[in-house]
């Protein structure tokens, strides 16, 4: 997934975009090396000790990893669970929509 | 009056014994998960009966309950896999056994949950146990065989139903019952509930607050304006 991300979070940093992670690591001292070694420079809520057990994930009903979710910029869901081409066409659509919104003026 | 001489005899003899036990429940494992993909070997009465037969000895055998519940879980799996009359006499006996022993502890009842859990044994494990946390157990794994069901295709009437009332027991009754990872049931079913009714294309997510990964605090609503990835990970 890392690269994948990587490439998507590059292409788009002069866009309306932002990648959100919600980590589940138990441990965030063993995660900091992965993170300087991916390059993982998006930002993440952390999901607390308990890992997948935590409070966010477990608010959210996840029970498989990863889950992705697309919101458009009011926040609204529009995508689920959409990968690698599939994701990178979800957010294309999505900007594309917003910038027709806003040269409309809306 | 034994001499000294023939009780360390028989000692030993004990001793040789409980391990011999060990070691056929160790090897009858390791046969076993070998066997497992051979659908062959369900039809096999000679196999499957004498691993049972083993089984059953060692149970008896047992220096300690640990040893026990080892050789009776692993006669449970082999009489579950076996459809031979005589296993299916077996998955009864063995399970009467394991639960006349063992239907109030809740670490080993768990493991027969995650490796035994055919809905026969739940059912009478939910039937058996005055342990609260066992039953929330219980329920929750009926409960998410429906939910698996339900990402593939619509429930029957019946099953749905059931569905309803066993996340209603589980949000109310046993909500502050704990799950093997320690998350109260209560919580475990309004996030699933959430995700099944309201985190759905076509609604507003709802709010997050926390911490990133250096401890600075922030929100999901920090990013609206923008298209937002919200991506579940971990690095494993």
């Amino acid at each position: 997934m890392y690269p994948h991300e990587r490439s998507l979070v590059a292409r788009l940093k002069d866009e309306p975009f932002a990648l959100i992670g919600i980590n589940s690591d138990e441990d965030l001292e063993k995660l900091k090396p992965t993170l300087a070694k991916e390059n993982i420079s998006w930002r993440s809520f952390w999901n607390g000790a308990k890992g997948t057990a935590g409070p966010i994930s477990t608010s959210w009903g996840v029970s498989s990893w990863p889950t992705i979710y697309v919101l458009d910029e009011t926040g609204t869901i529009r995508f689920i669970n959409v990968r690698e081409q599939k994701l990178d066409e979800a957010v294309d659509t999505l900007l594309a929509e917003l910038k027709a919104k806003r040269a409309d003026g809306k | 009056m034994l001499s000294k001489f023939a009780l360390s005899l028989l000692a030993a003899a004990a001793l040789g014994l409980s391990l011999d036990g060990a070691a056929d429940v160790a090897r009858i494992r390791e046969e076993f998960r070998k066997k497992q993909a051979d659908a062959a070997a369900r039809s096999d009465a000679a196999l499957t009966g004498g691993w049972l037969d083993t089984l059953w000895k060692a149970a008896a055998d047992a220096k300690d309950d640990d040893a026990r519940f080892g050789a009776l879980l692993l006669a449970q799996q082999v009489a579950d896999f076996g459809s031979t009359e005589s296993c299916k006499e077996w998955r009864g006996k063995v399970r009467e056994e394991i639960l006349s022993r063992f239907a109030d502890d809740a670490k080993r009842m768990g493991d027969l949950l995650r490796v035994a859990g055919t809905p026969q044994t739940r059912e009478a494990l939910l039937a058996r146990t005055k342990n609260k946390s066992i039953q929330a157990t219980c329920l929750w794994v009926e409960a998410s065989g429906y939910l698996a069901t339900l990402r593939r295709e619509k429930l029957s009437e019946e099953a749905a139903k059931r569905l309803d009332e066993l996340m209603a027991l589980l949000r109310t009754d046993y909500k502050d019952e704990l799950d093997s990872k320690g998350r109260r049931f209560g919580d475990v079913v309004e996030g699933k509930l959430r995700q099944m009714n309201d985190l759905v294309v076509g609604k507003v997510a709802p709010e997050i607050e926390g911490k990133d990964l250096d401890g600075a605090p922030f929100k999901l609503s920090d990013y609206r304006g923008k298209i937002v990835v919200l991506d579940f990970w971990g690095n494993w």
